[in-house]
């Protein structure tokens, strides 16, 4: 009861703070506006594909209004939500009213996990606040992947969680909130390095060191894969960054570098199994990251696969060939082994894909699945079977909307909610008896 | 009867010493008084006392038994810190009505003796700053441990307010409490303390009661303030 009483005030103090209404403001009016935008090109693309089926296969509402709208949210739980978080701990620890709170009959457990309840319920509420947008979206004749959205809103809620954690270490370790703020947005900035990094393709280990970083993790659940890597991913990284959090946190521990290291050490092990095992599940509609079902099962029965491919890996062949195949093939294949050829062997041999199956080998120059698919017929000797099961057609949504009705909407999204959050903040706190 | 025994208590930053080897202990209902001029460490060893922080060497003992951390001594000590900010933006009542209920008790009788009632409706950060004391008083008094540790407890008290403050704390330990404050105000070290222990660069220079004190710097007028100078040699 008493740990109920103490995220009752974590929570108070959260909702009550200056802090959490800018916020707020930032949130909504960001977040709108990212809607607002990307349901206006979506409505403008949308009119040539109203009266022309095949054009409107590409018309996928999570990939075209949803995903844009989270970047929204993206760029907010990353740059400012860590200045809301870091109060949680940062005004306790500058106020000094965290050792009253310790001499009360709280545990440093339960004062670490009521701060905490309270960073996941303001991650809960930053997402909370894109409802009204599947409302209006569905208002104004949208269509609403529930899936796809769910996976979505999962992603965001464990990319939210590793944003609290790292606030919460920020603010544990730095002695000031500026100076927590700084650090806390440091490390979230520092991932994206390592992005561009992978873009740039600058050193190959760079290369591998960015497949792990969160904003890569973050994409799977936006284009609609479910990877239980991913989910594992987000789960063992923030729980490593709060159990280091807590060791710093804890007035009783003594050893406190000890027992990072050793906290290091097995977190580290636990990344490294986690990247052992793949289950990938395309979860999207359309189902445009999979193969069809007779391509499927013929390739679950193929033995391992080695692709050498003669191309850089910043050329926009092997990034068609990428997306077009190869992330496909992961999907089924978890065990495809891709190499890069070289030197002298790359130049040439400049734009071969050589197929290894078995120890036979078979080369070409054709980045198209279909082509694809006769070399590897021809190399397992094994052919795509044909069946009855059908894969599902995708017929795509498009929406052309009104402007009169997206616009009200929009500022209604846009103004009540903040006018109800400084009502709140200006309610005067009741009373209570013991 | 000693309630609290510190031995060869050292204390680091940054390989500065800030305490020096101490050894000393404190009787059970007596109000001792850390006196010393500024760094003289007297803040460092409440919170070492308190258990905020781990002394580099040394150790404390309550009631016979040696404690290590802070969850041993949390039967035993309240504390309350110079620089504590309580909750600015709440209401006095909001504030109590939150302890109360951690605590699962109001001390209405304390409540009244500190007039803490008369500034409810106040927010905190509205507060004078003797008002402010008086309710890190009261947290540090309502807790209801055999041991107060006050850090600068009388700053920012009127001479009106500090008489009715010091006859609360002297209440509180004539019902059983023992006080450790320390305090930078000789003259009013010297109107509530029994006991003294005097710190100057990490040192612990002296120690007892103002007789002792007077007999052994052989000072004639028992004065806190001959006493200090006199033991510091200025």
């Amino acid at each position: 009861m008493k740990t109920l009483l103490l995220i009752e005030k974590e929570i108070k103090d959260l909702l009550k703070s200056k802090s959490f209404l800018l916020y707020s403001f930032i949130l909504f009016y960001i977040t709108a506006y990212s809607f607002y935008s990307a349901v206006d090109l979506y409505s403008k693309a949308s009119m040539a594909a109203i009266n022309n089926p095949l054009y409107a296969t590409g018309f996928e509402p999570v990939a075209g209004v949803f995903v844009p709208t989270f970047g929204g949210l993206f760029i907010v739980l990353s740059l400012f939500s860590p200045f809301v978080l870091i109060r949680i701990f940062g005004i306790e620890k500058s106020n000094n009213t965290i050792s009253l709170v310790r001499q009360i009959d709280f545990s440093e457990t339960e004062i670490f996990l009521s701060k905490l309840s309270s960073g996941l319920f303001f991650i809960l509420l930053s997402l909370i606040a894109f409802l009204p947008l599947l409302i209006i979206w569905k208002t104004i004749g949208g269509h609403l992947p529930k899936v796809e959205l769910f996976l979505l809103f999962f992603g965001y809620l464990l990319y939210g969680t590793f944003v609290v954690s790292i606030s919460i270490f920020s603010s544990v370790i730095m002695k000031t909130t500026a100076q927590a703020s700084i650090f806390a947005i440091a490390l979230i900035v520092f991932s994206w390095f390592l992005d561009f990094g992978k873009d740039m393709h600058i050193f190959s280990y760079l290369d591998k060191i960015s497949d792990w970083t969160v904003t890569s993790q973050l994409k799977e659940f936006e284009s609609g894969i479910f990877s239980l890597q991913a989910v594992f991913y987000f789960l063992i990284l923030s729980s490593f960054i709060l159990l280091l959090s807590f060791v710093a946190f804890n007035i009783n521990l003594r050893r406190k570098v000890k027992l990072s290291a050793l906290l290091t050490i097995f977190f580290i092990l636990l990344f490294f199994f986690n990247t052992l095992y793949q289950y990938k599940r395309d979860l999207t509609e359309s189902g445009k990251h999979s193969f069809s079902y007779e391509e499927t099962v013929f390739l679950k029965k193929l033995p391992e696969i080695k692709i050498k491919v003669f191309l850089e890996p910043t050329d926009s062949r092997y990034r068609d060939y990428e997306n077009d195949f190869l992330k496909k093939l992961k999907m089924v294949k978890t065990d495809v082994k891709i190499n890069f050829a070289e030197g002298k062997e790359l130049k040439e041999n400049y734009g071969l894909f050589e197929y290894t199956i078995n120890g036979e080998t078979a080369k070409t120059y054709s980045n198209s699945a279909k082509e694809i698919f006769l070399v590897l017929e021809e190399l397992s000797g094994k052919k795509i079977e044909k069946s009855d099961k059908k894969s599902s057609v995708y017929k795509g949504y498009p929406l052309v909307v009104k402007r009169g009705w997206s616009h009200s909407l929009f500022f209604i999204y846009l103004i009540l909610f903040p006018i109800f959050l400084i009502l709140f903040q200006l309610k005067k706190p009741r009373r209570k008896k013991i | 009867m000693e309630i609290v025994k510190v031995e060869k208590l050292t204390k680091k930053y940054l390989k500065e010493s800030v305490l020096k080897d101490l050894s000393f202990s404190v009787e059970k209902g007596l109000i001792s008084g850390i006196i010393g001029p500024n760094g003289a460490g007297k803040s460092t060893l409440l919170r070492i006392i308190a258990g905020i922080e781990f002394p580099d060497e040394g150790d404390i003992f309550l009631v016979g038994k040696r404690v290590k951390n802070f969850a041993d001594r949390k039967a035993y000590i309240s504390y309350m810190p110079e620089n504590m900010n309580l909750y600015p933006d709440y209401y006095v009542y909001e504030f109590l009505d939150f302890f109360h209920r951690a605590i699962g008790f109001s001390d209405e009788e304390l409540l009244k003796a500190l007039s803490l009632k008369d500034s409810y409706d106040k927010k905190i950060k509205f507060l004078s700053k003797g008002w402010n004391q008086r309710l890190k008083l009261y947290t540090a008094l309502a807790l209801k441990k055999p041991i107060v540790i006050l850090d600068e407890p009388f700053d920012g008290f009127d001479p009106l307010q500090m008489v009715e403050i010091m006859n609360t704390v002297r209440s509180k330990n004539r019902a059983g409490i023992t006080f450790i404050l320390s305090i930078h105000q000789l003259a009013d070290a010297e109107k509530i303390c029994d006991y003294y222990l005097l710190l100057d660069r990490g040192n612990l220079v002296a120690k007892g009661t103002i007789d002792e004190l007077s007999e052994s710097f052989s000072v004639k007028e028992k004065k806190l303030e001959n006493i200090f100078f006199k033991a510091l040699q200025r």
